[in-house]
């Protein structure tokens, strides 16, 4: 009884300061702008001590205010992460579920060799492709766009990973019923193949997201203008004199993941656990 | 394709709903944060640089005055009695302008002649004594000259005199030469040869040596040997005929040469005397001083005579003087009382005759403006800030007062005077002017062509000098904004409207008003006429 109660207090402390940086963000985000100064002058002045209050002495929503209403950048960057995640995922819906279910149902030397080469591609991190990614969009055309982005994100290689795990999950002898009543390739897709691996496809979608809303290096080198920077590029250009604007935007950044993890957190955690291969022949 | 469960498979309705209310109350703030942006934002209004003559709209305040003008003077410190018109009254011919007081008058026509009679007793004592000096000098002179020929015929006299015993002693000498005894004796000849030997070495010597050497020597051996006790105590040594002779040769060369000397000193006296009796000549014949006295006090009574007449002709007209045109009365420097001066009494302009306007224009622009006409060298104002004006300028002349409507003349002199005023005239040939006044010359001066000109609205100032706010595409996060970005520029010289500038191209656009302050960098819209 009493190693439960302590177990569960070291867990609630650990959760505790595992959400410390999100209180923090939040904490900031309502303290006033001169109390911010004081309080990290250390740190931008390169002497003394900076550090944090628990909860400010002056908590107050002119940041907010300021934020939601006088600055319209804000707005410019979030959307434009918005379009990037949201075309991301599109694309990679589109893309990586055919893509999984051709690798799950055709079986054959170069479909091996393809799903190794898929599997090398994916361990690669994007430093190394980086070079290769930016001759590719200069040749196409697309450098200093959305497009330059969004193209190689539509192409990754992990989601096809992931929901391929959930296709070879499904028993054989449902698609073998099905071809019974259906010779289709694309009905035994749409209506069995889609609708029994969709947990797969839910939980792959759910991490591109979260991936890709935190997007930096990609933009950074890629998007040149300004109006097309998502927010993880303009967050560092806000000064020392906006230091408050940096924690209401972060805050605010960060409302539609915790959204969506608190409402999808059973489909991730399902999604997750299915990444242990299943598939002998392939392991 | 069915596509109602695969939304259900995707999206169950309430997470849905979260991230959709979550995504459209954003897409309402953005509206909001627009339309707030829009509202906070500068408004601006821009225009281009141009390329024009800046205008100098000058107003000079003269008066209108007829083109001949008139003095009218009056005999110098007389009273006035009576003064019948002032500044600015019309008058017509044989009006009355003023009367002298008739007994200050009187007094000044017996002043003037007592002046002119002192002046004709100074002029006759003056050129009397001028005649005495120049008798006097006259005198001085012959009797010089006459001292001069008495001196001349003594020491003339003296030198002759000197002259003839010289050379009468000459004559003896060369007698005595002639007279030269022979030799009878060997044992005579040898002695006397050795002796005439030694004699004409001693001769040579003295010949050599000087008089004054010789003669001493002569003399201490001659009184051993002439005298009888040598001769007696030496009876061997008795004095033969030719040591006779040449003792009488030397007595008389000694003559000879006295004489000599004193012909010398009778010479030098004579050039002395002459020398001294000449620069008494020069001396009185210097000519005398010339004084001029005469002929000035006589002038003086010349105008005396002058003034004597004025009065009496005034004195006939019983002290009146009177217009001798139609006109007006343009200055009147007497008033009654006063006593009169060189100056004119009065200065009437003539009606019947052409009028002009007489202006001056002192400043045309501020002290604050003229700063900046320094550091350029083609300026079009002058070193006290008025335009540059030239002849023929057109310009619209008001009168004052109204009665005459406006009229477009042009200049027709342009003179600077002292403290850089500029004196503007212009004939009014033609014009229906018939009395003068005080009057106005609307006048617009202009500049020479300056390329970058922009109104004075769009300029400022800071410390480190003037700039204008010029409008630049920035790319921001919001996309290509219209920035402000502040530009340096050096003012060449400006009107109270526009400036011309260096530092800006034509096809710059720049801010002429905003409806708040603006940073360099802020973002700026710009809104139409």
């Amino acid at each position: 009884m009493i190693l439960s109660i302590l177990k569960r207090l070291v867990l609630f402390l650990l959760c505790i300061l595992a959400c410390l940086p999100v209180f923090l963000l939040w904490t900031g985000s309502i303290t006033g702008r001169q109390e911010l100064a004081f309080y990290l002058k250390g740190m931008f002045e390169g002497q003394g001590q900076s550090f944090f209050p628990l909860f400010p002495a002056f908590p107050t929503l002119r940041g907010y205010l300021e934020v939601l209403l006088d600055t319209p950048e804000f707005y410019v960057v979030f959307w434009n992460s918005v379009k990037l995640t949201f075309c991301i995922a599109a694309g990679q819906l589109l893309c990586s579920v055919p893509a999984a279910w051709g690798f799950s149902r055709w079986h054959g030397k170069l479909s091996s060799l393809l799903f190794y080469l898929y599997t090398i591609l994916m361990l690669l991190p994007f430093q190394v492709t980086m070079v290769s990614a930016y001759m590719v969009i200069d040749r196409l055309g697309i450098m200093d766009s959305h497009s330059a982005v969004i193209l190689p994100a539509v192409f990754s290689t992990f989601p096809v990973f992931l929901i391929y795990q959930y296709f070879i999950g499904i028993p054989e002898e449902i698609f073998e019923a099905f071809s019974l009543d259906s010779s289709s390739h694309l009905r035994m897709f749409l209506h069995m193949g889609l609708p029994l691996a969709m947990p797969g496809v839910k939980a792959a979608l759910l991490l591109g997201v979260l991936e890709y809303w935190n997007l930096l290096e990609q933009p950074l080198i890629f998007l040149k203008t300004p109006s097309l920077w998502p927010f993880s590029l303009y967050i560092p250009n806000i000064s020392q004199n906006s230091i408050q604007y940096t924690f209401v935007f972060s805050f605010l950044v960060l409302l539609p993941m915790i959204l969506i993890i608190f409402q999808e957190r059973e489909e991730l955690e399902k999604g997750i656990g299915t990444m242990v291969p299943k598939h002998p022949e392939r392991s | 394709m069915k596509w109602k469960p695969l939304n259900r498979i995707f999206f169950r309705n309430r997470q849905f709903h979260a991230i959709s209310v979550f995504l459209v109350g954003m897409a309402v703030m953005t509206v909001i944060s627009r339309a707030a942006d829009s509202f906070m934002i500068p408004q601006v209004q821009i225009t281009s640089p141009e390329t024009m003559k800046l205008q100098y709209p000058l107003e000079i305040q003269g008066r209108v005055v007829p083109e001949n003008q008139y003095a009218v003077y009056c005999p110098e410190n007389l009273r006035i009695g009576q003064v019948q018109v002032q500044k600015n009254d019309i008058v017509a011919k044989g009006d009355l302008l003023f009367s002298a007081d008739p007994k200050d008058l009187q007094d000044n026509i017996r002043k003037t002649e007592q002046e002119m009679e002192k002046l004709k007793l100074q002029i006759a004592d003056l050129k009397s004594s001028q005649n005495s000096q120049t008798r006097q000098h006259e005198l001085d002179l012959n009797r010089a000259q006459e001292d001069y020929d008495d001196t001349a015929a003594e020491s003339e006299a003296a030198v002759t005199a000197a002259y003839l015993e010289l050379e009468q002693a000459q004559n003896e000498l060369a007698l005595h030469e002639s007279q030269k005894p022979e030799e009878t004796l060997n044992s005579q000849k040898s002695a006397p040869k050795a002796d005439t030997l030694n004699s004409q070495e001693n001769s040579s010597d003295s010949q050599e040596n000087s008089p004054a050497e010789s003669s001493p020597d002569s003399q201490e051996n001659s009184p051993a040997e002439d005298s009888p006790d040598s001769q007696e105590n030496n009876p061997a040594e008795t004095e033969s005929p030719l040591e006779a002779w040449n003792r009488k040769r030397e007595e008389l060369e000694d003559i000879c040469r006295e004489k000599q000397k004193c012909c010398e000193e009778a010479v030098a006296a004579r050039n002395k005397s002459l020398k001294a009796a000449a620069r008494q000549i020069e001396d009185a014949s210097l000519p005398l001083t010339e004084d001029h006295t005469a002929d000035l006090l006589q002038a003086d009574l010349e105008n005396q005579n002058r003034t004597l007449q004025e009065l009496k002709e005034l004195s006939q007209a019983e002290g009146s003087v009177y217009a001798q045109y139609d006109g007006q009365i343009l200055e009147c420097s007497i008033s009654t009382g006063s006593i009169t001066s060189p100056e004119p009494a009065i200065i009437l302009g003539d009606f019947s005759q052409s009028f002009r306007f007489e202006g001056t224009l002192n400043e045309a622009v501020s002290e604050e403006d003229m700063s900046y006409q320094n550091s350029s060298s083609e300026s079009s104002l002058n070193d006290t800030g008025i335009p540059l004006l030239e002849e023929n300028m057109e310009g619209i002349l008001r009168m004052q007062d109204g009665g005459i409507p406006e009229k477009s003349v042009k200049i027709t002199g342009v003179s600077q005077e002292e403290g850089g005023a500029c004196r503007i005239t212009a004939d009014l040939d033609g014009q229906e002017i018939s009395r003068s006044g005080e009057a106005v010359l609307d006048l617009t001066g202009e500049s020479r062509i300056w390329p970058c000109c922009v109104p004075l609205s769009a300029l400022h100032s800071r410390e480190s000098g003037d700039f204008v706010i010029k409008v630049t595409e920035s790319p921001t996060i919001l996309g290509l904004c219209s920035t402000a970005e502040y530009v340096p520029v050096t003012v060449l010289e400006k009107n109270s409207e526009y400036a011309a500038v260096e530092g800006l191209s034509p096809t710059d656009q720049i801010i002429v008003t905003a409806s708040k302050a603006i940073k360099e960098g802020d973002r700026i819209r710009i809104i139409e006429d």
